[in-house]
């Protein structure tokens, strides 16, 4: 036994959207006359409804509910639990795109920071040591050269190279130069102000044998261009 | 001239001699160059050698008054020479044998904290170590102890580091770490209760992604610029070196600066 009517030309749905409706009746005579059986048993059925609420309220017992359109309110339901479902499933997609787009934006952020700070060292130090190599001073005690002001700066290069210490390095190539200029500037920061010439001399052979400067200046430029 | 000769014509023309050196100047120029030879071996990278130098030396010349040159040169030697156990060791021998070294002294514990950090849950008294240089009484050395204990995630540097960005020399780093830690680096907070507002656009995106920083962290804006936005960023006069001063200085909801490039559009306003 098929429980669902058949009309050619109509799905059992469409049918009983359209039952109550002649209007919209395809014109095809057969589904026509589906529709009216239909309908008239629909009619029927809503009579003894109306009777049977009647019976009810007399005490007598209750027949089976009967739903005009079933599949309406089934389909009511299934929007109002897909319709939030359905924005809520939406929305978290979407906040979690930003979350991630935000975590992305602050993880550049933050490497973008680690590889300026390299850079920035980097770049100090080749300078020091080049204005070490050239800047030639004479110091007011007899025989020595005038390093204070390369010493001061030999000195806050160390702390920041002590603070890179305590990082990740960008690579283990930018650590490696980092321990030979942190050693280099070591020795100058220990050094007296007016430093005598034949240890000057030792420190620029050692910066020159080790190509510090240059090593410096190179990693400053390659970080530098994966910072920007 | 054979030696016969000489000693003939030695003995015809006696001449005056040299004065005989003091044993004790004698041992100190020999010192001196032991400690030279150090010194050459150390900038030609041959640590072992020289770290055999400098052991000969303390040895030898344990009066010297360069005793503790050599012991802190020792240490450097054997850092360099990545023996990082035997280089804290003798950090740690030169701290104890001259308190009164101040400079070296302070090299000498910032040294031993790297050291240290690289051997964390490896040598037993590493970690112990740095976790006691937290409390050191000079804020670089409690700084340099939570930057390595940071780097393994170590929670107990979070205070320290919060501390480390309020200084100048320290705060980039720091921030950096706490945010390694997943802390979020919130120093202090603004006394007039304002931060600032960093809303990114990226080209081809329809959100816009929001982040908020402390007025104290101003400084870590310019890491959400490209070089290009912070190249029009001058060229529009905006101070990035004192963008806490200018935030601070301005009422809320100001854009302090507004830069865009090819791949995002960046506002920054105070809030």
């Amino acid at each position: 036994m098929n429980p669902e009517p058949e009309i050619p030309g109509l799905s059992p749905e469409r049918a009983f959207e359209i039952l109550e409706r002649p209007e919209l009746w395809p014109d095809d005579p057969a589904a026509q006359a589906e529709l009216a059986a239909l309908l008239e048993l629909h009619l029927a059925l809503q009579a003894e409804g109306v009777a049977a609420e009647v019976l009810d309220t007399t005490g007598a017992p209750r027949p089976a509910a009967i739903h005009r359109f079933p599949w309406l309110l089934s389909a009511a339901a299934a929007v109002l639990v897909a319709l939030p479902l359905g924005y809520h499933i939406v929305h978290s997609r979407a906040m979690a795109a930003i979350a991630q787009d935000q975590a992305r934006i602050q993880e550049v952020a933050r490497k973008r920071g680690q590889d300026r700070l390299w850079a920035a060292f980097f770049q100090q130090s080749s300078t020091l040591i080049q204005r070490f190599d050239t800047n030639r001073q004479a110091c007011e005690r007899k025989n020595t050269e005038d390093r204070a002001e390369e010493r001061e700066i030999a000195l806050a290069l160390l702390q920041r190279s002590h603070g890179l210490a305590g990082q990740e390095a960008p690579a283990p190539e930018a650590e490696l130069v980092r321990a030979d200029l942190h050693a280099w500037l070591q020795e100058l920061s220990l050094e007296d102000p007016c430093m005598d010439p034949q240890r000057a001399e030792e420190l620029r052979q050692w910066a020159s044998t080790h190509n510090l400067s240059d090593e410096a200046k190179r990693l400053s430029r390659a970080l530098k261009g994966g910072a920007s | 001239m054979t030696p016969t000769l000489l000693v003939l014509a030695l003995a015809a023309n006696p001449g005056p001699l040299p004065e005989p050196m003091p044993l004790a100047a004698v041992k100190e120029d020999a010192g001196e160059g032991l400690l030279r030879e150090a010194k050459n071996l150390r900038y030609s990278g041959r640590w072992f050698e020289a770290a055999v130098c400098y052991r000969r030396f303390l040895a030898e010349y344990g009066g010297s008054t360069r005793v503790p040159e050599a012991r802190f040169w020792l240490a450097a030697t054997l850092e360099s020479d990545q023996r990082w156990d035997e280089a804290a060791a003798a950090y740690s021998e030169f701290l104890d044998r001259h308190p009164d070294q101040r400079q070296l002294g302070k090299e000498a514990k910032l040294n031993r904290i790297r050291c240290w950090g690289i051997r964390q849950g490896q040598a037993p008294q590493a970690t112990p170590g740095l976790a006691a240089a937290l409390g050191d009484p000079v804020a670089e050395i409690r700084v340099a102890a939570a930057l390595q204990l940071a780097k393994v995630g170590d929670a107990r540097s979070v205070p320290v580091l919060r501390q480390g960005l309020e200084l100048p020399g320290s705060a980039d780093a720091c921030s950096l770490a706490l945010l390694n830690l997943g802390v979020k680096p919130a120093a202090v907070a603004s006394p007039k209760g304002r931060f600032l507002v960093i809303r990114i656009r990226e080209a081809g995106k329809t959100d816009t992604i929001t982040i908020r920083l402390a007025l104290s962290l101003a400084r870590a804006v310019v890491n959400y610029l490209s070089d290009a936005q912070i190249r029009e960023a001058r060229a529009k006069g905006v101070d990035l070196e004192g963008l806490t001063d200018q935030a601070a200085n301005l009422p809320k909801g100001s854009v302090l600066l507004s830069v865009d490039d090819k791949k995002s559009s960046v506002e920054v306003t105070v809030e």
